[in-house]
């Protein structure tokens, strides 16, 4: 018997599958042969391994369980009771989401165009200053912001100051003045805020605290009556779709049926 | 102020836990399926550890193994009544389990890979390095180096030998179950758990010449013999 076919027939005689036959063609060859012996032994260290490392569970993950089924029964009873929680054939949902998929995709491309292709309205007159070397404009307002408008002869380069932040647009005109005004060239923080370590940060249940004892307790008895509540609003539902689909049927057979 | 569990539970409904023990998985859900909220906390009991071992080995992360656990346990709550006894229910909680993990790992391969320091050599069949048999560590040290050893081994395995190969080892499922499971063919199970095996053996084979390690191994299951014999002496 070649060694890889013995191998094979190892591992099914570890789970018990090698049939009788082979077993006894199996035992004749791990007498004569000691690598296979060996590869026996190492395989079944390693199942030792395996079951001796099994790594626990956190202190505190029952009651973070009993948490988390609390906010999904409550998201399901909310769903369950919302009216636009009847189900729909899968050709409509298909026809819905490619129907919403294509105006999504329309409407990036139309903001793409407005965004990336060049403005064809010519520049306002009042920026286009070419008999004066340069000008400093100051809002009558007062704001802090200062527009310091530089229109070289011939170049038509326009730098516009809001606050820190200084921009240089080739094209004088829309961009230039809705940077400043703080349009598309405005500085936005996109940064989502620090998600806190969920309802009660990382230290979790002290354990054997009388408290927390009593929220578990509280919490598994909001649970029983929540899941009691999704029962009754799922059989509702039903009950309802039941009647409207009853009385559907009746006004398509009084329509359906002809007149004497 | 030591305040037992059982002092503050309230009176809840089905018979005591005692009883519930005694049932098999398969009555345990037909209860939770009748509105005894009880059952389903033996079967958390029972399934929480089997659920946590299996998925940390798959995602290697304590927090997002725990998460998934939950999700697995939550969605056999919520779901309960879509359960039919035409499969045992380890099969269909292990099936749960799965693809949960299946599509974590997924959404983990779509994510980018903004930072990596020190990243893991790209030769999956590399053995694990194994520690300085001459230090002398604390056994807790030792007990712990022994699980990242064996968690970076089972890591090395591809995850498409690692899923029947830890449904079998770790959780002890037929290969009929596995079969359930996965969605494989039943020799497709074999084959997946040989290779597997024989893969595992050789990124744990560096560990096997380690005598401090393995006499941690000993201590251990000699601890884990004495547990059990307490715990069946209890009941």
């Amino acid at each position: 018997m070649l060694c890889r076919r013995a191998r094979d027939w190892i591992s099914l005689s570890l789970d018990g599958m090698l049939p009788p036959d082979r077993t006894v063609a199996l035992l004749a060859h791990l007498e004569r042969c000691a690598g296979c012996r060996a590869w026996r032994e190492e395989v079944q260290l390693g199942q030792r391994l395996l079951a001796a490392t099994a790594p626990r569970l956190s202190e505190n993950f029952e009651w973070r369980l009993q948490l988390k089924l609390n906010q999904t029964l409550q998201e399901a009873a909310r769903a369950a009771t919302s009216p636009f929680a009847a189900p729909e054939p899968g050709w409509r949902r298909w026809f819905q989401g490619a129907a919403l998929a294509s105006v999504g995709g329309v409407a990036v491309v139309v903001a793409l165009s407005l965004f990336l292709l060049p403005p064809r309205r010519p520049a306002p007159t009042f920026l286009a200053l070419p008999s004066v070397p340069s000008s400093v404009v100051t809002p009558a307002d007062g704001d802090s912001r200062v527009i310091a408008a530089t229109a070289g002869a011939g170049t038509g380069t326009v730098t516009a100051t809001a606050g820190d932040a200084t921009r240089t647009s080739l094209r004088p005109g829309t961009r230039a003045l809705s940077s400043a005004a703080g349009g598309i060239g405005r500085e936005v923080d996109l940064r989502f805020p620090a998600t806190p370590g969920g309802l009660f940060g990382r230290e979790g249940w002290s354990g054997g605290n009388v408290d927390d004892l009593r929220t578990i307790i509280h919490l598994r008895e909001q649970n029983r009556r929540l899941r009691d509540a999704l029962t009754q609003a799922q059989r509702d539902a039903g009950l309802l779709r039941a009647q409207m689909e009853s009385r559907q049927t009746a006004a398509g057979d009084s329509a359906a049926t002809p007149e004497r | 102020m030591k305040v037992s569990w059982n002092e503050l539970r309230p009176p809840m409904d089905g018979p005591a836990p005692a009883v519930l023990a005694e049932l098999r998985d398969e009555e345990l859900i037909a209860r939770v399926q009748q509105g005894q909220r009880r059952a389903y906390d033996e079967i958390v009991r029972r399934y929480k550890g089997r659920l946590f071992s299996f998925i940390i080995r798959m995602v290697h992360d304590h927090t997002e193994a725990e998460e998934l656990t939950q999700d697995t346990l939550i969605r056999a709550y919520v779901h309960a009544d879509k359960y039919r006894e035409i499969a045992r229910f380890s099969t269909w909680i292990f099936t749960i389990a799965t693809n949960l993990v299946r599509n974590r790992v997924r959404q983990r391969k779509r994510e980018p890979h903004w930072l990596v320091l020190n990243p893991a050599p790209e030769d999956d069949e590399m053995p694990v390095d194994p520690p300085d048999p001459h230090a002398d560590p604390s056994r807790g040290i030792e007990r712990e180096e022994l699980g990242r050893l064996i968690s970076l081994a089972t890591s090395r395995i591809p995850e498409r030998y690692r899923v029947p190969f830890l449904l079998r080892e770790v959780e002890q499922l037929s290969y009929e179950e596995i079969q359930r499971v996965t969605g494989l063919k039943l020799g497709t199970v074999r084959s997946r758990i040989n290779r597997a095996r024989a893969r595992f053996r050789k990124n744990i084979k560096p560990l096997l010449r380690n005598e401090t390690l393995l006499a941690e191994l000993e201590l251990i299951e000699a601890g884990l013999a004495e547990s059990d014999g307490d715990s069946e002496t209890e009941e």
